[in-house]
């Protein structure tokens, strides 16, 4: 009862300050601060996905969003260094079609939700049926996250692990490959020039006369 | 008592606000990228609740893959972002046409 009410405390204050950092996001003009509120709507939401026992997600989601990809972006937003002065215009102009999306989606939201609730009771039923059925051995079962996600991400998923690890292998090479800055007076070797040489190129025979004596 | 629906409804909200965000900002290429993340979020909070409530582990490792390749997408599009304003000189997704003939 106590841990439920707390679960509900901490759910509805965690996602309306997602929701508003999210809100502030799309609507700053500033490109570092809406990346800032960015970070903020990711520390947020991993603090929701601790509510859902995804204790390693969560902080993966910290560590290598907040850490990695959102400084990225700070980077590039610095280093361009835009003038955004008018997007107010822009705001103006699709706002009307903006509330069209909005409006659609509400209107899914409450389809959703009218028949999300029978639905998910009737596979909850189902999965406690399960669950009972196999009380014993959930109950043995108290693995962390980690130790689940670990069981089955090097076996059932280890072809998917290894195309991810060549995913993230040719985005490596390929964003190094595409911001390298080509200067003109670095040294390299040229393969096809040294491959495709002949040895009437490099060795010169010349015929000296001996000297006589 | 927290249930899936609440998850659901953030989730659809976080989605709705991502998209919205693309609509209203199509000016800057780095708003749009932000947008997307914001929209692969939600996507992946739903993943999680529904992993937590069928106490499946897939959900969870379907989140890590998509993670993985966000990840990528950021990088690549980022380095094109750069490459596009070394050339150009602006980033402004409406001059962006110079392969129309």
């Amino acid at each position: 009862m106590h841990s439920a009410f707390l679960e509900a405390v901490f759910f509805y204050v965690f996602s309306g300050l997602t929701v508003i950092s999210a809100l502030f996001v799309i609507l700053q003009s500033n490109a570092v601060r809406s990346v800032l509120f960015l970070i903020a709507t990711f520390l947020f939401s991993a603090v929701l996905w601790m509510l859902l026992h995804a204790e390693f997600l969560s902080l993966i989601l910290v560590l290598v969003y907040v850490g990695a990809v959102m400084t990225l972006f700070l980077f590039v937003v610095m280093m361009l260094n835009i003038d955004l002065t008018s997007v107010g215009r822009y705001v103006k102009k699709y706002l009307p079609i903006a509330l069209v999306i909005l409006a659609a989606f509400v209107g899914l939201l409450k389809l959703v939700c009218d028949n999300a609730d029978n639905i998910v009771m009737h596979n909850a039923s189902l999965a406690s049926q399960v669950s009972t059925n196999q009380n014993v051995i959930l109950e043995k079962d108290k693995t962390s996250d980690i130790e689940k996600i670990g069981m089955v991400l090097y076996t059932d998923y280890a072809f998917a692990l290894e195309l991810a690890a060549m995913i993230l292998l040719v985005a490596m090479v390929t964003s190094i490959a595409l911001a390298q800055r080509k200067t003109s007076n670095f040294k390299k070797q040229n393969i096809t020039k040294q491959i495709m040489t002949e040895s009437k190129n490099r060795v010169k025979l010349v015929s000296i006369n001996a000297e006589k004596y | 008592m927290i249930t899936i629906v609440h998850y659901m409804i953030l989730s659809a909200v976080l989605f709705a606000l991502g998209f919205v965000g693309i609509v209203l900002n199509r000016k800057n290429i780095i708003h749009i990228l932000m947008c997307v993340e914001l929209m692969l979020l939600a996507v992946n909070t739903n993943f999680l609740a529904f992993a937590h409530l069928y106490d499946d582990v897939a959900g969870e490792v379907f989140v890590f893959f998509v993670l993985t390749v966000a990840a990528a997408e950021a990088a690549i599009g980022l380095a094109v972002v750069v490459l596009l304003f070394r050339n150009r000189g602006s980033i402004n997704v409406d001059q962006i046409s110079h392969l129309k003939g």
